[in-house]
């Protein structure tokens, strides 16, 4: 089973994510509710792939993600935003992010991200 | 919202149709017609980032609320609290959208706020005054949508 943790303040989206990959070879490990709570439940779960809201109260997203990327530059991190423009992007880009799903989340897309990235 | 051109004007509307369809399985209908009667809303809110920032404001009547809270859970029941965080949701993602398809038209880079979810008495009696951008209703009531400068 492929173990995910999934960092955002949503939980609508945890429980989205939960029931799309149900029936996948997927385990939801953690859902923590914000950047510096994902960033801890990462070192504690060593998850083998994370989903990463980037709109959270406190610090967001992507800098969340940089800092786990830091720690372990290894780490596999799937962007989620409904802000999803070309600037989004380029920046996601930038800060050495590859994926970026737009919400609302489509099954379909949700698994051929997860499988690219876990290649 | 008015210097906006009709057809990002129109954009905005559908982005917000098919959100709520794919999210809650509810289809809104565009409406003329502003509540005659003061009933409970419930108000989600998102505020941009920029120059001349400006607010996103959905208001909905309680019915329409849970209307689209039982479609996202489908059906399933939830706590006050709950509910608030997943309405703040679906504002996450209908002005998320909004906003990103404004800024690849306009060039801009715009951001929006975590949304604020809260709930008035008598919301339409007060903001008579103020007519929304865009307004529909379902077969659960009204819901208006302004885009308010500061």
């Amino acid at each position: 089973m492929i173990r995910i943790l999934v960092v955002d303040d949503s939980p609508f989206v945890a429980a989205q994510i939960t029931e799309l990959l149900g029936k996948e070879n997927y385990e939801v490990v953690g859902h923590a509710l914000s950047g510096e709570q994902g960033i801890k439940m990462y070192e504690e779960l060593k998850p083998d792939l994370v989903t990463m809201d980037i709109i959270m109260p406190g610090i967001d997203g992507i800098e969340a993600a940089v800092e786990i990327l830091k720690k372990d530059p290894a780490a596999r991190i799937v962007m989620l935003s409904s802000l999803c423009d070309s600037s989004v992007l380029e920046e996601v880009k930038s800060k050495g992010m590859h994926y970026l799903i737009p919400k609302p989340l489509e099954q379909d897309l949700l698994l051929a991200t997860l499988e690219l990235a876990m290649k | 919202m008015e210097q906006e051109p009709l057809q990002l004007q129109k954009a905005y509307k559908d982005i917000l149709l098919s959100c709520t369809d794919k999210m809650a399985g509810l289809s809104l209908q565009e409406t003329e017609q502003f509540p005659k009667e003061g009933k409970a809303v419930f108000l989600g809110s998102v505020v941009t980032s920029g120059d001349c920032p400006f607010e996103i404001r959905c208001v909905v009547e309680q019915p329409v609320y849970k209307r689209i809270i039982n479609g996202m859970t489908k059906g399933k029941k939830l706590g006050e609290d709950m509910q608030r965080l997943y309405f703040a949701e679906y504002m996450n993602v209908v002005c998320g959208k909004i906003i990103s398809r404004r800024n690849n038209a306009k060039g801009e880079f715009l951001r929006i706020s975590v949304p604020v979810v809260s709930y008035e008495d008598s919301y339409i009696e007060r903001q008579k005054e103020q007519m929304p951008t865009f307004q529909f209703i379902c077969e659960d009531g009204w819901m208006g949508v302004y885009f308010l400068r500061d």
